[in-house]
């Protein structure tokens, strides 16, 4: 609107409004009841008769194509043109589906909690010897360590472990053994865990009260955060009988991101320092037998060093059988959690995809097409603006071009 | 008429309305208001094909929140005549309007009458293009205030203001 339209967009003074209404009232039919509407009764009877009639060949061929539909536009006809009113819908709508597809094909593929711990299973090299699968603590492993490690890694696990060789040259000289006394076996675990940003502290707490509630203890401790993010390794001491309880319950902390067992069997070691220490004993007992009946003070002095290298021969194999019975008894778990971003909370130790699962992924196709949603946004409502600002100038062109096209006409 | 027809093609927004119905009951007027427009019945009859095609194919598009069909119809052919204005322009082609061969046919009657015509037709002429327009689309065509300010693009009180306007120009030429 002009400024001239402006200035004519104002209220009639009531003579206009009555002329106005008189030739409404003429148009309408009404028979003509003043001067005025007498007036333009005949005025508007000379103009209509000035009207031009639609040529006859016109006609026939209008009301042809009506009739017909228009035949020459039939074939756009065929394809409806979408508006944008309805087209953007259904673009938002497809792009959503592209955006939750893209997202949980990643969830699933490379990202998700679960695939990620079995592909991070997969590509870590166990080391079970379960070469003393006869001992207690060995026979009790695998059913418990059952409820920490998938199916599947078990698989990975049980055959052609690293220690079997080793275990295999220890035999023969163990075999002697093996019947009569209980298996001496060390174990040791190395596991990695994944938390979330802030659950760090929750971890590290859990992991000490796991260690303290299967009756082991903390030897190492080493906590690092930095904001939500950080890490902590522990290195623990559990009795050996209690390893894989400890083991599930520690799985549960975070997600486990690597898991190596490794079992050393020192029955063969064990045997021997006993044996060693019996022999110690048995030559302590002759040589104080012998200084009893020592007769000269050479033969006296000469026993009494042998009995005092035997002591300290005994006290050496009898600290190394301590030692050893400490490792067989006490396992050693060496304990890494790691709290990263974009790691989502652990929701079990299973390996099936869980309803806990499918909400977080879900969730996470809802955060991740929220930002899609929000980077598009800033860079389309500006060009959206540029491009609307286009059109109206466009159209505004255009229309004043026309109404110029009509004054110069 | 326009009452009829804004009843008969006053459907939901996306019903269509029945374009046949609107043709048969504007089509000579459509044609007239066209030719006031252009001011030559050969690209008149060129420019009322080419609005009807355009209303035909543009008909599921039409909002009745908008305006009547009949004023849509106008509309389009309003910017139809235009553009074939501006195309004309363009070409120079034509820098006078050809003398229109029906319009100087005497009329049939009396002499007082003929006379009263000639002057009616030289006014008409002597109007400015959008006076011109605005006596086609009030007398000829009989469009509402509200359905001419819907062609025009302008407020109701501002058509009924240009109406007037056109309407005493027109009288004051005749007398």
């Amino acid at each position: 609107m002009n400024r001239r339209d402006r200035n004519d967009d104002v209220t009639h003074d009531p003579q206009i409004e009555a002329e106005l209404a008189a030739l409404e009232a003429v148009l309408a039919g009404e028979p003509p009841t003043g001067e005025l509407e007498a007036e333009l009764a005949g005025l508007v009877r000379e103009v209509r008769e000035q009207t031009p009639s639609m040529p006859l060949a016109l006609r026939e061929r209008l009301d042809r194509s009506v009739s017909e539909g228009f035949p020459g536009n039939r074939r756009r006809a065929r394809f409806p043109r979408l508006s944008l009113g309805k087209a953007l819908p259904v673009m938002a709508g497809l792009a959503a589906v592209l955006i939750a597809v893209v997202v949980a094909s990643g969830q699933l593929g490379g990202g998700g909690s679960d695939s990620s711990r079995i592909s991070t299973f997969s590509d870590t090299s166990m080391s079970m010897s379960e070469s003393a699968a006869g001992g207690a603590a060995g026979a009790g492993a695998p059913s418990a360590t059952a409820e920490a490690v998938p199916p599947e890694l078990q698989k990975q696990a049980s055959p052609g472990s690293s220690s079997d060789s080793a275990a295999a040259t220890a035999e023969p000289s163990a075999k002697t053994q093996s019947l009569a006394q209980p298996r001496k076996v060390e174990r040791a675990v190395d596991l990695s865990l994944r938390v979330g940003p802030g659950k760090l502290q929750d971890a590290s707490d859990g992991v000490v009260r796991v260690t303290q509630g299967v009756g082991g203890y903390v030897q190492d401790s080493q906590v690092s955060a930095q904001g939500s993010t950080g890490s902590a390794d522990f290195t623990l001491r559990v009795p050996t009988a209690q390893l894989d309880e400890a083991i599930a319950k520690l799985s549960k902390l975070g997600h486990v991101s690597t898991l190596n067992q490794s079992s050393n069997d020192i029955t063969a070691s064990f045997t021997s320092v006993g044996e060693k220490l019996s022999d110690a004993r048995a030559e302590r007992k002759a040589l104080v037998r012998a200084l009893s009946k020592a007769q000269t003070s050479g033969e006296i002095a000469s026993l009494r060093e042998r009995i005092r290298t035997n002591r300290s021969e005994l006290a050496s194999l009898k600290g190394q059988l301590n030692r050893l019975r400490g490792k067989a008894d006490q396992a050693t778990i060496l304990v890494t959690v790691e709290s990263q971003r974009g790691v989502v909370a652990p929701g079990g130790t299973g390996g099936g995809w869980t309803p806990g699962d499918a909400a977080r992924d879900a969730l996470r196709v809802l955060e991740v097409a929220a930002g899609v949603v929000i980077v598009a946004a800033a860079a389309l409502v500006p060009l959206g603006l540029v491009v609307l600002l286009a059109v109206l100038i466009g159209r505004s062109t255009r229309r004043r071009r026309r109404e110029h096209a009509l004054d110069a006409a | 008429m326009s009452e009829t027809l804004t009843m008969a093609f006053a459907p939901s927004h996306t019903a269509t309305f029945e374009f046949e119905a609107l043709y048969r009951s504007c089509a000579d007027e459509l044609y007239g208001y066209v030719v006031s427009l252009v001011r030559d019945r050969a690209a008149a009859e060129d420019v009322t094909a080419l609005a009807f095609e355009r209303a035909y194919r543009r008909r599921r598009r039409f909002d009745p929140r908008k305006g009547t069909p009949r004023q849509w119809l106008y509309a389009i052919a309003r910017n139809a005549a235009l553009d074939e204005l501006r195309r004309r322009k363009r070409s120079a082609s034509l820098l006078v309007d050809p003398a229109d061969p029906a319009a100087a046919e005497p009329f049939a009657g009396d002499d007082d009458d003929a006379e009263r015509r000639a002057t009616v037709r030289a006014a008409l002429a002597d109007l400015e293009p959008r006076d011109r327009e605005l006596i086609s689309l009030k007398f000829h065509a009989g469009l509402t205030n509200a359905e001419i300010a819907g062609v025009l693009g302008v407020s109701e009180s501002n058509a009924g203001t240009r109406v007037h306007r056109a309407v005493t120009k027109l009288r004051e030429a005749c007398s």
